[in-house]
This record gives structure tokens, sequence and C-alpha cells, in this order.
């Protein structure tokens, strides 16, 4: 697991000359590839796992804070 | 069975990786431009979005209404406010108890949030900080943090850092016939007070990048170290004859490393994420939960998304079978959140972008959307189960 989040880290920031120019970004910013178009139903979805799971974070989220421990 | 383990101090922890990360989570968004005011004519722009959210299983059901404001200036600041209100109704027996009791518990959540993007030559760095507030009767939950933002390369690279302080008082009320009752003085008779409370320091790093015009990836590491009183006052265990209250570790430290990868295929119009999580914490408790998920576009209004989500996570060192606790045993747990156990989920969610109500009445909603979704949860903990329904709609103005 160590190898590849690092393997995956390593591709990301070696990939960052690559760049993707702005003109070239009109199917990243359709719903089906753009986040922000599920930007508020997340944090419900990782409260309910928070409470009902052990595991907490992932995805840039962290948990707590709710008295759901 | 051992139940007691010698492990680092938390403080220490806290302070390396305070060190380590300099700075706190924001959570990985879209890659695209940020949504900026009208510099022309120096207005402020924003989104209102009222969301509905919905859980059901057989002990417990949870109504949740949410109201989300985002405000932008024209000189990159951004303001965001958010409020949430959980009616959650439950039978006792969902978080462990010995006897079921059905109460109605309200919780208030307050979110706020301020940021300012800078240029820096061909890079952007956007600053943040966010406040938030949660409250219901038996628990006060209050955070603070900080966030740093920086965009690469046009917005190819984006990697986030953020910090966040969390501080709860715990407390507990009576929950059984005679819960709620009012003495001749205005006390509740049925509040037991405050039994503990809890520190905490939630850490991000993320990094999300764009590989081709139809190909992104992301990746985060996440820790939540806290410190105090981390049971519930409400379960308690039967051992070997006698009740006694549940006990857990006072420290607790979680790491999460995730990642996901979307890629658009243009000629069927159709995205598949993938997404990976794996968790360890220090209580020996490991999960896995990789999902899926595939989005299909219908004309240039609806997009459908069909996801898959598999759950599974190992015990805490300390957990067992509550007849086989003893009486010198330092921690005993019937929480189902210590137990092995394995989820299944499957969720469909409709997407309707309203730009064609702009030539209509209701012309004020176009550049907004309407989702709708229902996640049916096969879970295989005590808890049993569930069912998560929401719906949102977004205004931007």
């Amino acid at each position: 697991m160590r190898r590849i989040a690092i393997s995956a880290l390593f591709l990301a920031l070696s990939s960052g000359c690559a760049t993707v120019a702005p003109y070239e970004r009109e199917t990243l910013a359709r719903p089906a590839m753009n986040l922000d178009y599920e930007r508020t139903e997340a944090p419900f979805r990782a409260h309910v796992h928070d409470s009902r799971e052990g595991a907490t974070g992932g995805f840039g989220s962290t948990g707590g804070g709710c008295g759901c421990n | 069975m051992s139940t007691r383990r010698p492990r680092p101090s938390i403080r220490a922890t806290l302070a390396l990786v305070t060190l380590a990360l300099g700075t706190g989570v924001a959570g990985v968004r879209s890659l695209s431009a940020p949504l900026r005011a009208d510099e022309a004519s120096g207005t402020w722009t924003g989104e209102l979005t009222l969301q509905g959210n919905y859980y059901w299983e057989t002990s417990t059901r949870v109504m949740a209404p949410e109201l989300d404001l985002r405000l932008r200036s024209p000189d990159g600041v951004d303001v965001g406010a958010n409020y949430v209100v959980d009616a959650i109704t439950s039978a006792s027996i969902a978080a462990g108890v010995v006897e079921d009791v059905r109460f109605t518990e309200v919780r208030h959540q307050g979110t706020l949030s301020i940021g300012r993007e800078f240029e820096l030559g061909e890079a952007q760095l956007r600053a943040g900080a966010f406040g938030r507030v949660s409250y219901e009767p038996d628990y006060l939950a209050t955070g603070l943090g900080l966030d740093l933002t920086l965009s690469l390369f046009h917005r190819a690279t984006v990697v986030r850092g953020a910090i966040g302080y969390i501080h709860d008082d715990v407390g507990a009320l009576f929950r059984g016939m005679n819960a709620g009752a009012i003495d001749p003085l205005g006390r509740m008779l049925s509040n037991r007070g405050r039994v503990g409370d809890l520190e905490g320091i939630n850490a991000s790093l993320s990094i999300q990048q764009l590989l081709t015009p139809n190909l992104w990836v992301s990746a985060s590491y996440d820790l939540v170290a806290t410190e105090g009183y981390l049971a519930s006052p409400y379960r308690t265990v039967m051992v070997q004859g006698v009740i006694v209250p549940e006990r857990h570790p006072d420290r607790r430290a979680r790491h999460a490393l995730s990642g996901r990868l979307a890629y658009f295929f243009t000629p069927t119009r159709t995205a598949v994420h993938l997404l990976y999580r794996s968790y360890l914490d220090d209580w020996d408790l490991a999960a896995i939960d990789p999902e899926v998920r595939l989005y299909q576009e219908l004309g240039d209004a609806v997009t459908l998304r069909l996801r898959y989500r598999y759950y599974q996570q190992t015990r805490a060192f300390f957990f067992q079978p509550a007849e086989r606790y003893l009486p010198s045993d330092p921690y005993v747990s019937i929480d189902p959140k210590m137990a092995a156990f394995s989820t299944h989920a499957l969720g469909f969610r409709a997407l309707v972008l309203l730009d064609f109500l702009a030539d209509s009445p209701l012309a004020f909603l176009a550049g907004g959307s309407f989702d709708l979704s229902f996640d049916y949860l096969f879970q295989g903990s005590r808890f049993g189960d569930a069912i998560i329904a929401q719906s949102g709609l977004h205004v931007p103005f």
C-alpha cells in the first residue's frame, strides 16, 4: 500500500510540468468530472460513515466534533 | 487477553505532525478556476444551496435540513456559511445500552469560513480560516482551523494543507420514563451534567493533479488525534453479571490515506471515478474502503451517477464479546463500531442543470442545479441495513 501511495504521489508531482492548458479543460468542468457538484452532499455522507464505522477521514475531509464517538 | 499496550505521547505526536504539515485541510475540490466575482462591475457573486438529508435504519431516523451560502468578492475574498439541523430519533438500543428507550434529540451545527486568494506570479495561494460549533443537549463540539491552498501550472496542480483544533464537552441526559422532567426550580432532572471533555487536532495534506484533458488524480493524508473522553456515557457492558460503564482508551491517533482517479470517455460521455482509502489507528482498528462511481451524461442537462462502495474493518484491540470481559479489564466496550465487520453500499444520483429555465418565470434558477440521490447500505454491523437519501437545490447569484 505504501509503495502504491508513494508511486501515485511521485506520478502526480512529476507530471506537473505536463500542464493541461486552460482552454483544454472543458471536459474537466462537466458535472461528471467537477467535484464542486458534489460539495454539499459529501459532508452528510461522511458524517453517517463516521457515526457507523470505526474509520474516519480520507479524501481531504476529517471527521470529529459531533458526539458520534 | 491483553488490553493494555504502550504508546507514544499524543502531545509529541501532535507537535511533530503540526510542524510537518504546517497547515490544515480543506478537502480536494475541483481544479477548475474558482468562481470569481465580476471584477468589472465590482459586485460580489455567490451560491445558495438548500439541502435535505435523510438517514434511516432499523433503530434510528435522522432528518437533517441544511443551508449553505458562499460569497466571493471581486478581489478574491470568499466567505462561506453553513447551518445544519439534525433531528435524530433513535431507540437507545442502537447505541448499545442495556435498556431500550426511544428518544429524540436535535443537534445544531454552524460553520463559518473566510479566505482570500493571492497572486504569486504564475501561482496562486489561498489562505483561509474556519470555525464550527455543534450543539446538542448532551454534547458541545467546537472547532477552529486554518488552511492553505497552492495552485501551480495554471491550476493543473493544487496542493492543500490544513490544521484544525477541536474541543468537545461531553454530557449525559437520563433517557428513561421521566426524561425531560423539570423540578419546581426549573432544573431539568434528567440532566446528569458533564461527564468529560475531548481535545484533538485534525490535519490534512492533499494534492490534485490534472494529467490530461480527460484525466485527473488526487491523493490525501488525514490525521485525527484526540485525547480525553472517547467512550459513550450511554453504553454499558454486562461484565460477569455486573453492569459497568463503557471504558475506552483516552487517546487515539487515526490515519487515513486516500486516492481518487477520474477519467472521462468522450465518445460515450461517460466518466469513471475510482476511489480508495486505507485507514489505521493506534487502537489497532484498520479499514479499507474501495469505491467505484460511474457517471453518464444524458443530453446537456442530466448526469446520472451509480456508485458501489465496499468497507471492511478489523476490530479494536480491546473489543471482544461481552461475556469474555473480566472485571479487571481496563477497557470494556460494546460499541458496534469497534467490532470487525464489512459493509456494501449501492447508490444512485441524478443531477439536473437548470439552464433550460432561462426563458421561464424561474429564470433566477438558470445556472443552478438540482440533485437527488439514494443509497442503500448493507451494513454487516449490529446497526443493520440503512438508507441515505439526499436532495439539493443550488442557486447561483
